[in-house]
C-alpha cells in the first residue's frame, strides 16, 4: 500500500517538441491516484484527460481489476490498494477470454480468493492504474505532461532499459534542481513513488 | 494449373505425379496432411523409421490473391509427441507449391546410404539431387548460399542442424519474402525431414497460376474479407505491438508462466513488454509491422534490430519471448531475441526448447535469469550436438526425464506454451483434449456462432466449457485448412462479414456453394480423423491430461489449480 511520505520527489523533464510520446510506455508501470472508496471503474476513467465516454466504451475492451477481468463500467473499486489496469483489445483466445463482455469469457478461471476488506464508502483510497497496449500511446501524452504519480523503481528501471531513449532529453530537473540521470538513484530512494511531469521545448506552460 | 499429388520416394530416389483422390479432394492445408498421413502412415510406425511420411499442403486458397492466404500446413506422425502433428508456418511456399499446381508434396521412404539431398519442385514434378554444399550449416547461413544459386525469387523450405542431427523439437523453416526465415516450430516435424535425409525443398513455378472458378465473385469476396481484416481493431494493435502485446495483460491475470510455472507473474515482465520491444524497434530503425508472406494484410511481424541498430530478427513472437523471457526469468529483451535467433539458425522450435532450458533451470543445470548462460547453452551445447544440447533439443520432456524434474510442463510431450492453464482454464481444456499436444492454436477464438457450433450448454459449466473448447478446435480445423492464418480470427470475432466472406472466397475459387454448416463438418471431421490415428497409435484418454502439479500446486498470485476431472475431460470427445 502507498501511504503518503513527507516528501515526495518533483521530477521534471524537458523533451524536445512531441517527444512525450516517446515516454508513454512508462505507464504500462502504472501511476497513483486518489479516489473515493466505490467510486465506479468507469467515473475513474472519466477523470482522465482525453477520456471521453466514447473513447472509453469503444477503446478500452479490456479492464481487470486486481487482477481479474471487469465487464461492467459500474464496477465499484474498494478496497485498501486496488490496481486497476486498462487496454485495447487484445489478440489471442486469451485476448479474447479478457475482453469485456466476451462470448468466451466462461472459459476463464473464477476467482479463488476473496475480495480484500473494504474501505467506507467514500474514504480516500490510493488506486494504481495501468496503461497498456494502445491506450499509453494514444492518451498518455496529456497525463505525462500534466504529471503524475509514478514508481520510484519503475522510472529508476525505466532509465536504465531505456537509457538510449534518455539521448535527446533537453533538460531534467529534480525538486526545481538541476540533475543527471546518473542522480536519480540517490535522489528518489528515500520515497517509493516520484512526481514526474513531461514538458516539451517551448510549450506554453 | 492442375491440383496434382507430387510425391517423391527417399528409398529408391524416384518421383511422381499422380492425380488428386476423389476423397481428398475437398481438402487443403491441415485437413489434407492429417488425412494423408492418416491414410498412409502406420500409426505405430517409428516417427524417424521408413514408414513415417512427410507431408507438405498449400491451403485451399493458397497462391490465389486471397488476403493472408499463405500458410504451409506440414504433416506427419510426431517424433516429440507419438501423435498425428500439423504444423504451419508463414513464408512465401504456400503459394509457391499451389503455382506448381502442387496440392500435396509426400515425401516417403529412406535413402539407403549416408548422403544428403535436396529437392526442386516445379510445375513439371520434383528433382532429386545430391546436396553436400549446405549440409551442416546453420538456416541463415544455408539460405544465404541458396539465394545466391538459386536467385533469390525461389521458394525455400530448410532443416537447420537440429533436424540434421533428428533432434525431437527440430522445425522446420519457410523463407519468406524478405529472405528472413518463418518456423512450423511444434513437434519436431524438422527431425522428420532429417530422417529423409532431405535438407531443402527449392519451389519454382515457373509461369504457374492458380485457377479460379468465378474471378468476379472471388474478387468481391476478397474486398469485404480484406476489408474487415483491416478495420479491425485487433489486428490494428498487430501491427503496432505485434502478439507480444499479450506480455503486461497475461501477467496481470496472473496467467504469464514463470520460473518454469512456479508463478502467474513475473517482476521483469515491463521490459520484456509488446509496448517496451515497439519502443525499441522504433529507437532502432527497426519495422513494427512486416509480412511474413505476400498478401498479408494484418502485418503482425516485425524487424527487431540489436543495440547497434543492426537486423537480430524479425515475427518476435509472445510465446516465444515469454517461454525465453519469464519462463526462464530473463528480463532483457536483447539477450531474447539473441536467442530467438540462435533458435531460428539451430532450426528449432522456440517454445519446446526455451521451455526445456526453464525445467533445465529448475534442475540446477543453470540459474534462472542467467540469459548469458541461455545463450552458451544453445550456442555450445545445442547447435553442436552434445549429450546435453541433445537432451535439451529432445524438448522439456526429456529434460524432465534426464534430470528427475517433476514439473514439468507439457502434455503429450510437448511443451505447454504461455498461459498457465491454472489461471485460464478454457485453454488448460484445449491443451488436454488437442490432438497434436499441448497447444494454444489448436483451438482459437474462432466465431463459432457464425459457423453455426455455439455452444448449446451452461458456459460457465463445466460441461459448457469443454463445450466450448471443442467447438473452437473443430472450427479452427476448417481455418487450418484454409491457408489461412489464424489471425483472420480476430475480425471474425468483430465484424458478421468476415467469415461468410471466406466461405465465399472458396466457394468462388472452386465453382463451390459450401455453407457455414459444410465448414464445419470439416473441421469436426479432421478432428475425428486424427483423434483415430492417435487412438491406433495407442494413445489413451489418460493421454487427454494435464500434469498433476497443476492440480497440486496453488499459482500465485491467484492461488488457483487445476480442477477438471478426467471424466469431464473425456466428454469432450462426445460427438
Amino acid at each position: 500500500m502507498i501511504s503518503k511520505p513527507s516528501h515526495i520527489p518533483r521530477l521534471e523533464f524537458i523533451v524536445p517538441a512531441e517527444a512525450t510520446k516517446k515516454y508513454t510506455t512508462l505507464l504500462q508501470s502504472g501511476i497513483w491516484e486518489e479516489i473515493s472508496a466505490s467510486t465506479s471503474v468507469g467515473e475513474v476513467l472519466a477523470c482522465l484527460p482525453g477520456f471521453t465516454q466514447q473513447y472509453i466504451r469503444e477503446h478500452i475492451e479490456t479492464i481487470f481489476l486486481n487482477g481479474l477481468p471487469v465487464d461492467d463500467l459500474e464496477t465499484t473499486i474498494n478496497g485498501p490498494s486496488p490496481v486497476l489496469a486498462i487496454s485495447a483489445a487484445m489478440p489471442g483466445l486469451a485476448g479474447a477470454i479478457f475482453r469485456k463482455n466476451s462470448f468466451h469469457a466462461a472459459l476463464r478461471t473464477a476467482p479463488s480468493h476473496p475480495s480484500p476488506a473494504k474501505v467506507q464508502s467514500g474514504e480516500k483510497i490510493i488506486i494504481r492504474l495501468k496503461f497498456f497496449n494502445t491506450i499509453a500511446s494514444e492518451k498518455g501524452t496529456a497525463i505525462l505532461n500534466n504529471g503524475c504519480l509514478l514508481s520510484s523503481d519503475s522510472v529508476l528501471q525505466f532509465t536504465t532499459y531505456r537509457r538510449q531513449l534518455f539521448s535527446d532529453l533537453l533538460s531534467l530537473r529534480c525538486d526545481d534542481k538541476p540533475a543527471g540521470l546518473d542522480d536519480l538513484k540517490s535522489l528518489l530512494h528515500t520515497s517509493k513513488t516520484v512526481f514526474l511531469r513531461i514538458q516539451e521545448e517551448n510549450a506554453d506552460i | 494449373m492442375a491440383n496434382k499429388i507430387f510425391r517423391v520416394n527417399m528409398t529408391d530416389l524416384s518421383t511422381s505425379i499422380e492425380d488428386v483422390p476423389a476423397v481428398w479432394a475437398g481438402h487443403g492445408g491441415r485437413g489434407l496432411t492429417s488425412t494423408i498421413v492418416a491414410a498412409e502412415v502406420p500409426p505405430t510406425c517409428h516417427p524417424l523409421g521408413v514408414n513415417n511420411k512427410l507431408v507438405f499442403a498449400p491451403g485451399l486458397l493458397s497462391g490465389t490473391p486471397a488476403a493472408n492466404s499463405g500458410r504451409l500446413s506440414c504433416g506427419a506422425k510426431s517424433p516429440l509427441t507419438g501423435t498425428i502433428k500439423e504444423s504451419n508456418s508463414g513464408g512465401s511456399s504456400a503459394q509457391l507449391l499451389a503455382k506448381c499446381g502442387c496440392k500435396a508434396l509426400i515425401i516417403e521412404g529412406q535413402p539407403k546410404d549416408d548422403a544428403w539431398y535436396s529437392l526442386a519442385v516445379t510445375p513439371d514434378g520434383v528433382t532429386i539431387n545430391k546436396e553436400k554444399e549446405v549440409v551442416g550449416k546453420g538456416n541463415f547461413e544455408a539460405t544465404k548460399i541458396l539465394g545466391e544459386r538459386l536467385g533469390v525469387k525461389q521458394g525455400i523450405i530448410i532443416i537447420g542442424t537440429a533436424g540434421e542431427m533428428k533432434m525431437r523439437s527440430a522445425n522446420i523453416s519457410v523463407k519468406d519474402p524478405d529472405g528472413n526465415l518463418r518456423s512450423g516450430g511444434r513437434g519436431g516435424l524438422g527431425a522428420v525431414m532429417g530422417s529423409k535425409r532431405v535438407k531443402f525443398i527449392s519451389i519454382d513455378p515457373k509461369d504457374g497460376k492458380v485457377e479460379i472458378a468465378d474471378m468476379e465473385k472471388f474478387k468481391e469476396a476478397n474486398k469485404k474479407f480484406a476489408k474487415s481484416l483491416i478495420d479491425n481493431p485487433i489486428s490494428q494493435a498487430l501491427a503496432t505491438y505485434g502478439t507480444n502485446v499479450l506480455v503486461n495483460i497475461i501477467n496481470e491475470a496472473g496467467g504469464l508462466p514463470t520460473r518454469n510455472f512456479t508463478s502467474g507473474q513475473f517482476a521483469g515482465h515491463e521490459q520484456i513488454s509488446g509496448e517496451t520491444m515497439h519502443d525499441l524497434i522504433q529507437e532502432r530503425g527497426g519495422k513494427v509491422k512486416h509480412n511474413c508472406h505476400q498478401g498479408c494484410v494484418i502485418q503482425c511481424s516485425q524487424i527487431y534490430n540489436d543495440v547497434n541498430k543492426k537486423y537480430k530478427t524479425s515475427g518476435f513472437e509472445y510465446e516465444s519471448i515469454w517461454a525465453l523471457g519469464a519462463d526462464c526469468a530473463i528480463d532483457n529483451l536483447d539477450i531474447i531475441a539473441e536467442a530467438d535467433s540462435l533458435l531460428d539458425d539451430i532450426g528449432i522450435d522456440s517454445i519446446e526448447t526455451a521451455v526445456a532450458i526453464g525445467v533445465a533451470m529448475e534442475a540446477g543445470v543453470l540459474e534462472f535469469g542467467d540469459g548469458k548462460g541461455l545463450l552458451r547453452i544453445l550456442k555450445e551445447e545445442v547447435a553442436k550436438g552434445t549429450a546435453l544440447g541433445r537432451v535439451i533439443g529432445g524438448g522439456a520432456g526429456d529434460v524432465g526425464r534426464a534430470f528427475g524434474v517433476t514439473r514439468v510442463p507439457v502434455v503429450k510431450n510437448q511443451a505447454i506454451p504461455a498461459y498457465d492453464p491454472r489461471a485460464i482454464k478454457g485453454i488448460g481444456i484445449t491443451y488436454a483434449t488437442s490432438t497434436q499436444g499441448a497447444d494454444h492454436t489448436m483451438g482459437y477464438t474462432i466465431a463459432t456462432n457464425v459457423l453455426g457450433v455455439g455452444g448449446s450448454l451452461d458456459p460457465l459449466s463445466k460441461e459448457g466449457q469443454v463445450e466450448l473448447s471443442r467447438n473452437l478446435q473443430i472450427a479452427t480445423a476448417a481455418i487450418d485448412s484454409t491457408g489461412m492464418c489464424l489471425f483472420i480470427a480476430f475480425a471474425a470475432l468483430d465484424d458478421a462479414t468476415c467469415l461468410p466472406a471466406l466461405i465465399d472466397l472458396i466457394n468462388a475459387r472452386f465453382g463451390l456453394a459450401l455453407t457455414g454448416d459444410d465448414v464445419t463438418n470439416l473441421g469436426k471431421s479432421i478432428l475425428k480423423t486424427e483423434h483415430a490415428f492417435n487412438l491406433a497409435a495407442g494413445f489413451t484418454n489418460q493421454d487427454d491430461r494435464l500434469p498433476e502439479f497443476f492440480s497440486m500446486e496453488p499459482l500465485p498470485p491467484h492461488n488457483v489449480v487445476w480442477d477438471f476431472s478426467g471424466e469431464e475431460i473425456d466428454t469432450f470427445w462426445d460427438f
